[in-house]
């Protein structure tokens, strides 16, 4: 391709990733921006103040709590379940994949809308209990195809191995699977928190409003038009996320250290 | 406990939630959930005009968004594929948005598009428009201009992911080979490159798909009043004072308990494939 129409999509590219940053940057600093001003005529850090005891700082607490639960949760139901599914092979294996993808696959709001019955007639309607139940559903099944995919590429071998040196399973876990695991559950801890960090349909469903999350605040703060509020807790949204991506980059990077 | 039967309870554990919720629908759409379970209620919701068209209109917009989102991480695989830092600076560009919580693309995506947004701000000051009312209206409107590129955006960071993963696995030997065959450089990467990025990055496709067709925080912020998306209407419908409009939620969640279904099918022949 030749350099002008690089440069055009260069350019492209880089005002649709700016555009959206500095719309949120600016609505959540901005005072009195009138149109059609392209800044505001004031700055202020009001709805950041939130941050000190207001209603940004319990959805941010309830989304961080409910996130590493969800981690944890979804982290441990995954690896049993990548290992048992890589070890099966063959047909058994694909329906696994396929059973995997289903969780994934299924829209939040219909299974939200599903679990919601069977949760009320639990007696747990309305309960933080419902929605990390609800957020666990995805998030073991992106886990379960990412343990899939990690389970297939390590060598069962090293574990007959360990076996055949006379380590007990114990041994086998602690010495050999938790080293070649470690850059993996690192992974899917912080995959298993954005998975619950960025849910809404479920929270909002299941939590029957009475669970507040930092993105059903968003919601919340959009529909009454609270642009400053909501542009806030968007951006307290984004900051877990762009990290654990630069994070899993970095690791990633440094993965044949681990694999070979 | 052999490895087999492992496989079993896992893939059940798996299948448990989903299953779970198909059930509760299929029961509460047949009358169940008032007391009165009988197929022919859950025909006749199903027969309603409504969902159907809910779900047309969704289906349509989630394959507007994924084409061009395709399209888009495509080009941009092809285009740089280099190691200079232009390169790698245009593909963490384009993946940026994989990160980004879907309910925070909506939000941001009120601040640009809106008629009073930063793109007419920025259409006033170079003199296009004078009055927000000038813009044209990109959200909340029946064609849903707005909400397909907020949707589009959100797509292109996990495919442009895929296309660049694809493209650097690529034998260079191919487009070598084909040029020395008399093809031409736009020729090579349209007959050889884009057919084998296609292959590579379809599964994924499917699964964007899907993910689009069922999303709710930019259908709800973004989308039209009328004709509602699916999973909106779902969320409305089951959240209503009149008890028969809730009835028809439970039809509307089939329906996308059936899309879901078609969608996990469509990836796994594809991947099959791929």
């Amino acid at each position: 391709m030749s350099e002008r129409p690089r440069v055009l999509l260069l350019a492209g590219l880089t005002l649709t990733a700016l555009l959206p940053l500095a719309a949120l940057l600016l609505a959540a600093f901005g005072m009195r921006w009138f149109f059609p001003s392209l800044l505001p005529e004031a700055w202020t850090a009001e709805s950041w103040r939130d941050l000190g005891g207001g209603r940004l700082l319990t959805a941010l607490v309830e989304s961080i709590g409910l996130g590493l639960a969800v981690g944890v949760g979804a982290t441990a139901l995954a690896v049993p379940i990548g290992r048992a599914l890589a070890r099966a092979g063959g047909g058994l294996e694909r329906l696994g994949a396929a059973a995997a993808f289903l969780p994934v696959a299924v829209p939040p709001i219909a299974l939200a809308a599903g679990l919601q019955l069977a949760l009320l007639r639990l007696g747990l309607g309305g309960t933080r209990t419902a929605v990390f139940l609800g957020h666990l559903v995805p998030a073991t099944g992106y886990l379960s195809l990412y343990f899939l995919g990690v389970f297939r590429l390590l060598d069962p071998d090293y574990e007959a191995t360990a076996r055949t040196l006379g380590a007990t399973p114990r041994q086998v876990l602690q010495r050999v699977l938790a080293p070649l695991l470690a850059r993996p559950l690192r992974e899917a801890l912080a995959l298993g928190f954005l998975i619950s960090w960025a849910q809404v349909p479920l929270t909002l469903v299941l939590g029957g409003g009475r669970v507040r999350t930092l993105a059903v605040e968003v919601v919340a703060y959009v529909q009454a038009g609270q642009d400053r509020h909501a542009a806030t807790a968007g951006l307290l949204l984004v900051i877990p996320a762009v990290l654990a991506l630069a994070i899993a980059r970095r690791s990633a990077d440094r993965t044949t250290v681990v694999m070979t | 406990m052999n490895r087999h039967t492992g496989s079993w309870v896992a893939i059940g554990l798996l299948a448990v939630a989903p299953l779970v919720g198909l059930a509760w629908a299929i029961w509460a759409g047949a009358g169940g959930a008032d007391g009165a379970f009988a197929l022919a209620t859950l025909g006749e919701r199903l027969r309603r005009p409504a969902p159907w068209i809910s779900l047309a209109w969704s289906t349509i917009a989630a394959l507007v968004a994924t084409a061009l989102a395709t399209m888009g991480a495509i080009t941009i695989a092809l285009a740089f594929r280099g190691t200079r830092a232009a390169d790698r600076a245009a593909r963490a560009l384009a993946t940026l948005p994989l990160p980004i919580p879907p309910i925070v693309v909506a939000a941001a995506a009120v601040l640009v598009l809106s008629q009073s947004g930063l793109l007419a701000r920025l259409a006033a000051t170079a003199g296009w428009i004078s009055v927000p009312a000038e813009m044209p209206a990109l959200l909340n409107v029946p064609h849903g201009t707005g909400l397909i590129l907020a949707l589009a955006w959100k797509e292109l960071g996990f495919l442009s992911l895929l296309a660049c993963t694809v493209v650097a696995g690529l034998d260079p030997e191919l487009e070598a080979t084909a040029r020395t065959l008399g093809a031409s450089a736009r020729t090579a990467r349209r007959r050889v490159l884009v057919p084998m990025i296609w292959r590579g990055i379809f599964p994924g496709v499917v699964a964007a798909f899907a993910f689009v067709l069922g999303s709710y925080e930019l259908p709800a912020l973004l989308g039209p009043t009328h004709p509602q998306p699916l999973a909106v209407a779902v969320l409305e419908r089951a959240r209503d004072a009149d008890l028969a409009a809730r009835g028809d939620a439970w039809a509307a969640t089939l329906l996308l308990f059936a899309a879901a279904i078609a969608a996990v099918g469509w990836h796994e022949w594809s991947r099959s494939r791929a």
